[in-house]
Parts: C-alpha cells; structure tokens; sequence
C-alpha cells in the first residue's frame, strides 16, 4: 500500500480568481486530517478536484498512488465523497439508496447485505429501512449517506463539513465511526469550521488561505512553530489566516 | 424614520428578478424564439387572406376571436394556479418580504401583479404576430387585443390565487405544488379537447352547434348583445366592451387581493420550511428482506425507474398525453380513406414519442438528484449518460411499439414510418436534453431552468415538425421534407458547437 493517501502537486484552479493556487498537500495513509481555511479558502474547490467532480487547470493528484487525471475510474473506486448536503435520492428508500450505491461501486451482492444490515442498525436506521428518504431530517439523511459510503469501505473518505445540521448524538456517532474507518487503515480528510472538532480529532491539521497550504502539522507543531503564544486552535488559526503568524 | 417602501419599489424589484431571468436564456435559445416570432407573422398574414377569401363577416370574426380567446383564458388559469401556488409556497423570500416594514397586502398586490404579468407574456408573444399583420394590414383597432389578454392575466391571477389558497386548506402545504401542477395540466387537456370538438363530435351535432352560432351571428347582426362575445368585441376595440373587461378585471383584481392578503400571508408563513410528502412512513408495508443484486447498468436501470414511477407528476403527464391521441383517434374511425387516417394516428404516435421522451429524459438527466454522487462513481460519464438515456426511453419504446402493431394491421407502411420517425423524434428530444443538461454547475443548472420554457416552445415546435413529417411520409407526399428540415434545423440550432464539430 503506498505511504501517501493522497499526494498533490502544483494544483491550480481558476475561476474568475484563482481559487487553488499551486497548492501542494501529502496526507499519509490511515491518518485524519482536518483541512481548515476561512470561507472562499479554496477547500472545497481542492477537495471536488480529488473526487473527480472538478478538473484542476493545473498540477498533479495521485490517489492511493492513482493519478487521478490517467485513470479517474480507477481513483474514483477507492473515494468517497461526502458534500455538506447530503447526496440523496427522496423518492428512494435506505435500502434502494443502497443497492443503488452497492451496484454502482461493484460491491459483490453478500458482502453488501452483511455490511448494509449492519451499517443500518448502528445508525439508528434499520426501522427507517424500507421509508423514503423525503420525511427524512437532516440527521437521518446524513446518516443514510454515511451508510452508502461506508458500505463499500473507500480507502479515502473525504468529508466537507460533516457534523453540520447533526444533533450531539449524531455528531459523536459520525465521528466514532469516522476513527474506527481510520483504526481499520483507511484516510480520513474532512473540513470544518468547529475548530473544537478539529482540535480533538485530527491527527494533522492543515490550514489553506488563498488557495495555498499555509500552515500544517499537529497541533503541538503548528503551536511549536508559531511561537507558542496561542492557547487554542482558533487563536492561532485567526492568527495564521490573518497573516500575523507563518507556521508552516 | 423612513417611510415603508413603495408598491413601485416593490414592482421594481419582482421586475429586476424577472429581467434577471430573462437575461439568463442562451443566446442561442433568444435567436430561436425571434426567428419563431418572425415566422408566426406569416402565418397571421396567411389567416387574415383566408379570412377575407371566405369573405368572413365581422360578426362572425368577433364569434370565433371570443371562442379562441376562451381557449386562452382556459390555458392562462392552468400557468396562473401553478405560478401562484409557486408564488406562495415555492418562493421563500415571502417570509424575508413579510418580516419587513410593508403592509402585507402590498406585498402580495406586487407578488400577484407579478404572477399575472408572467401569466399574460406568453400569450401577448402567441397573439402580438396576428394583431401586427391585422394592424399592418389596415385593422390596427385589434390591437385592442393585448388589454384582453391583460384583462384575462389579471382575473386568472385572481382565480389561480383562490384555487392555490383552496389546496393548501384541502391538501396542505405538502402536497400543495403537485397538486396544482395536475389540476394545471388537466385544465391544459380541457382546454385542448376542447379545440378539437369540431373533430370530437359526430357530424350532425357538429352541423346543428355551426348552425346555432350562424343563427346567434344573425341575431347579434340584428341588435343582440350576448356576453360570452364581449372578449371578442373588446379585442376588436369595441369601446364599451374594452371598459368593462379591462376595467373590471383591475377592479376585480385589486380588490380580491386586498380581501385574501391576509390568508397569503398567514399561508406563506404555514408553508416555509414544510418538508415533501411522508410517503413511505404513511404507507406501513411488510418490510423486506435485504437483497442486493450485481452489476452497475443494472443498478442504474432500477434506480431510474424506481424514481421515475414514484414521480407522480412524470406518470400523471404521460398519462395526460395519451389523452391527445383522442382527436386522432377520432379522425382515423371516421376516414373514408385508410390511409389518411393512419397516417393521422401515426403523425400523432410520433409526436407523443417526443414529448414522452422528453418528459422521461428530461427526468433522468436533468432532474437527477444526486449529480455529484453520480459523478463521484466510478462509471464513465458517457455509460452513465447512455443508461439514463436508455432507461428513458424504454417506456416509449414500449408505447410506440405496441402502437405500430396495431396500426400494423391496417397499414404496414404506417408501422414502419412510425417506427422509425418515433425513434428520430425521441432520439432528437434525448440529444437536446443531454445538450441542455452540461455543464453540470449550480449557475448553468440555474440558467436552465429559466430556458426551459423557451425550450418548451422549441420542442412544441419540433413536436408539430416530426408529427407533420410522419402524417406526409405516410401519404407518399413530397411536403414530408418541410416539416422534417424544420426539425432537422432546429436541432442543429440547439447544438452546441462541439456536437457540431464532431458531426462535421
């Protein structure tokens, strides 16, 4: 298994303005990494061009050791993607949204039965099974969307924003299942802007301004490297943000 | 402190966003609706010879311009109900509009002034090329009958308003949209039944009704005044006709909405943020087992049409447009030639192929609901088109090919003209919604969505183009090839410039 889950080099991407601008990022196999940045930061942007959904102007992804530009099918097998709104189908049940992720993945038939029953019970949704999704909350629909990408088990999870809209329950049962997709190997990259969240669960932490990684390390790092002086992950990220700190 | 805004502040700014959406068609899309208007004058000028040729008296005119204006108004009530259903529940700003510091009432005044001027611009567009040639020709008093279709915007308005408050207290919020869409489309239906009672009819019923309205022409001739014909007089610049229609539908409309702006308001305000239908949690079915089967085409096969037989509004159409075989139908019993008559049910099998397949693509392409799932899949763009496609057109196959078996029976040649021409009709109306669908961003998603009535026009278009194509071919006439590159010129109208590239 290569050493780098995800490997980007130079990437670039304009729209009106340059929104990625030669950004380079390493994020290590079976690690979580939490990717912050102020609003227009270009995360989101950089995250759609590692799932497929965007192409980049410039520079080089490698998933898993995929080159995403060479063989975006091959790449796309071992992604998982999960937007801030849940990608679901109203008119479709859990278990169709399902089978309809297992088929499009190529998850054998046995496999996705064991995994779909299992998933559907610890998220709360094994009574909900055979409801449309339409009457869903937004709990209830980020769940079922955590289901179908955990069901065909990803070796990189990219999730932007995903605790948004979730009650405490919620929350703490995305990221209890979130570390136990690392503890078994897999990646985790999210984004969010509860800085809190950022603080207890990443392993690194990177902070993009402007389309370019300005600041990235462990917490003990990126406090090492701005001189100590923050007591607090939101502190020295206002700080980094702002300019008035450089610790890369 | 500043006094609240204005009705014409507030008009300005419902003016603004309808400009904004205006200014969101293609280019392209602009073109093809000017060159439509442009080509429309003929054909007012080609009815205003065939009007004098028959030495048509005025009376009689003024009969029949009521009677198409009646049509219209039909159609204007079905756009009205589901834009002030929209207007009411489908645009959140309300609750932005009502916590401001503006009477309620003008606030909906300005809403429904709005609804009704969207109601009113299709038709003026419809009827403006008639009333130009009439104008051009020597009788500009007709252009009295754009304060008609005013006129009929208004009370439509009114009409749609009361309707929508009327769902919304039977159905709820929920069901509210959907259930106004139907009711829409079945006015819709009406409305087209209606114009086809002439063929509908058995000929001695139809005889005795022409003769009735000669014999009403008569009377009016002699002094008689009815009130169904007041629409015609008024477009015909009638003065006192023109008053009481355009008069009384301002002051209808300006008082129905200062009564009901009161129940809009408390409606709007019930409405925002009420979830869709709870379809499933309501209906407590045995729950099944957990299966899943292999394969990627076949899990995007299942996935559309589960979504597309649980749209009810996509199976409600498709059964509304078999509703316009009826005519047809009609015409092919009671030809003395058979030919002439399938030919007419093959003319017609075409044009639902097309617009079936349009509903039907235009669902699994347009209206997927998860675009960056699909995209995120590993399955290549052009599979994933070519199966949404595919699971579109399936029904029409289904449709077109156990409508060329029967007419197999009758006339061979007709089968196979409609075979084919159903399969160019319904691949023309796939191409043009794969065309329209890319790019996939939130901005071009957006800006389809405002083309998507001039695209309606456009495909009414192609649809009169294959169906007219198909009703020739089958009668051996050369006239076929007119109608077929009118099609045929629209869809390389609508192509964008690398389809054309590649197919150069």
């Amino acid at each position: 298994m290569p050493s780098l889950a995800l490997d980007i080099r130079g990437l670039v991407k304009r729209f009106d303005r340059p929104a990625v601008d030669g950004l380079d990022l390493q994020v290590r196999a079976g690690e979580l990494y939490t990717l912050l940045g102020p609003n227009g930061a270009g995360k989101t942007t950089t995250l759609r061009m590692v799932a497929g959904l965007l192409d980049p102007d410039g520079g080089r992804i490698e998933v898993c050791g995929i080159d995403i530009a060479a063989d975006p099918i091959a790449a796309k097998r071992v992604v998982a993607w999960l937007p801030d709104e849940p990608l679901l189908y109203d008119r479709l049940t859990p278990v169709e949204y399902l089978q309809f992720i297992a088929g499009l993945w190529s998850v054998s038939p046995d496999v996705a039965a064991t995994r779909g029953r299992d998933l559907l019970g610890l998220l709360g949704l094994w009574e909900h099974r055979d409801e449309r999704c339409e009457g869903f909350s937004r709990g209830m629909r980020q769940k079922t969307v955590l289901a179908g990408a955990l069901l065909r088990e990803p070796k990189l999870m990219i999730l932007d924003e995903p605790l948004t809209g979730l009650d405490a329950a919620a929350a703490r049962l995305v990221k209890d299942l979130l570390h136990a997709r690392v503890a078994d190997g897999a990646t985790v990259i999210l984004t969010t802007h509860i800085l809190d969240v950022a603080e207890r669960m990443a392993d690194r932490i990177g902070i993009i301004r402007a389309g370019r990684l300005v600041a990235e390390g462990t917490l003990d790092e990126l406090r090492q490297r701005a001189g100590l002086r923050h007591e607090t992950l939101e502190e020295l990220f206002l700080d980094v943000v702002a300019g008035r700190a450089e610790a890369a | 402190m500043s006094a609240s805004p204005s009705t014409f502040w507030l008009a300005r700014h419902e003016l603004m966003l309808m400009r904004r959406d205006v200014s969101r068609l293609r280019r392209k899309v602009v073109w093809i609706l000017l060159g439509v208007f442009a080509s429309m004058h003929l054909v007012g000028l080609a009815m205003l010879r065939a009007l004098r040729r028959q030495e048509t008296t005025e009376t009689q005119f003024t009969m029949m311009l009521s009677i198409g204006l009646a049509f219209i108004f039909g159609l204007m009530l079905a756009k009205a109900l589901t834009s002030a259903v929209h207007a009411i529940h489908g645009r959140r700003d309300l609750d932005l509009l009502f916590s401001a510091p503006v009477p309620t009432h003008r606030v909906v005044a300005v809403r429904m002034l709005a609804v009704a001027l969207g109601t009113a611009l299709p038709f003026l567009f419809i009827v403006a090329p008639f009333a130009n040639v009439f104008a051009l020709m020597g009788l500009p008093r007709y252009l009295a009958v754009f304060g008609v279709i005013i006129a009929f915007a208004l009370v439509s308005t009114v009409i749609g308003l009361l309707m929508a408050l009327g769902l919304l207290k039977l159905v709820g919020a929920r069901r509210t949209e959907i259930a106004a869409q139907i009711i829409g489309a079945v006015f819709g239906a009406a409305a087209f039944l209606l114009s086809q009672a002439r063929v509908l009819l058995p000929e001695q019923l139809r005889e005795t009704l022409w003769l009735a309205l000669f014999e009403r022409a008569a009377s009016v001739d002699k002094g008689g005044d009815p009130v169904w014909m007041w629409p015609g007089q008024a477009a015909s610049a009638d003065p006192r006709a023109l008053a009481i229609i355009l008069g009384g539908a301002i002051v209808f409309f300006a008082l129905s909405v200062r009564l009901v702006a009161p129940a809009v308001a408390w409606w709007a305000r019930a409405s925002f943020g009420a979830p869709g239908p709870i379809v499933g949690a309501q209906r407590k079915r045995a729950q099944r087992p957990l299966a899943f089967q292999p394969g990627v085409t076949r899990a995007l096969f299942v996935k559309e049409w589960r979504l597309l037989a649980r749209n009810p509004l996509t199976v409600f159409h498709t059964l509304m447009k078999s509703l316009y075989l009826a005519p047809l139908v009609v015409v092919a019993l009671r030809a003395d030639d058979p030919l002439l008559g399938s030919a007419a049910v093959a003319g017609l099998v075409v044009a639902i192929a097309l617009q079936l397949a349009s509903a039907l693509a235009s669902n699994t392409v347009s209206g997927e609901d998860a675009r960056d799932l699909i995209a995120a899949a590993p399955v290549s763009p052009a599979r994933l088109r070519l199966v949404k496609l595919a699971a579109a057109m399936t029904p029409v196959l289904i449709l077109v090919a156990l409508s060329s078996a029967a007419l197999a029976i009758v006339s061979v040649k007709a089968a196979l003209w409609t075979l084919g021409m159903s399969a160019a009709a319904a691949a023309s109306a796939g191409l043009m919604e794969l065309w329209h669908e890319e790019p996939p961003s939130r901005t071009d998603l957006r800006r389809r969505t405002h083309d998507l009535s001039a695209l309606t026009f456009i495909e009414t278009a192609m649809t009169l183009a294959f169906g007219g194509a198909t009703f020739f071919a089958v009668n051996g006439s050369p006239l076929a090839f007119a109608p077929a590159a009118i099609a045929a010129a629209l869809l390389v109208a609508l192509a964008p410039k690398s389809a054309r590239k590649a197919a150069a």
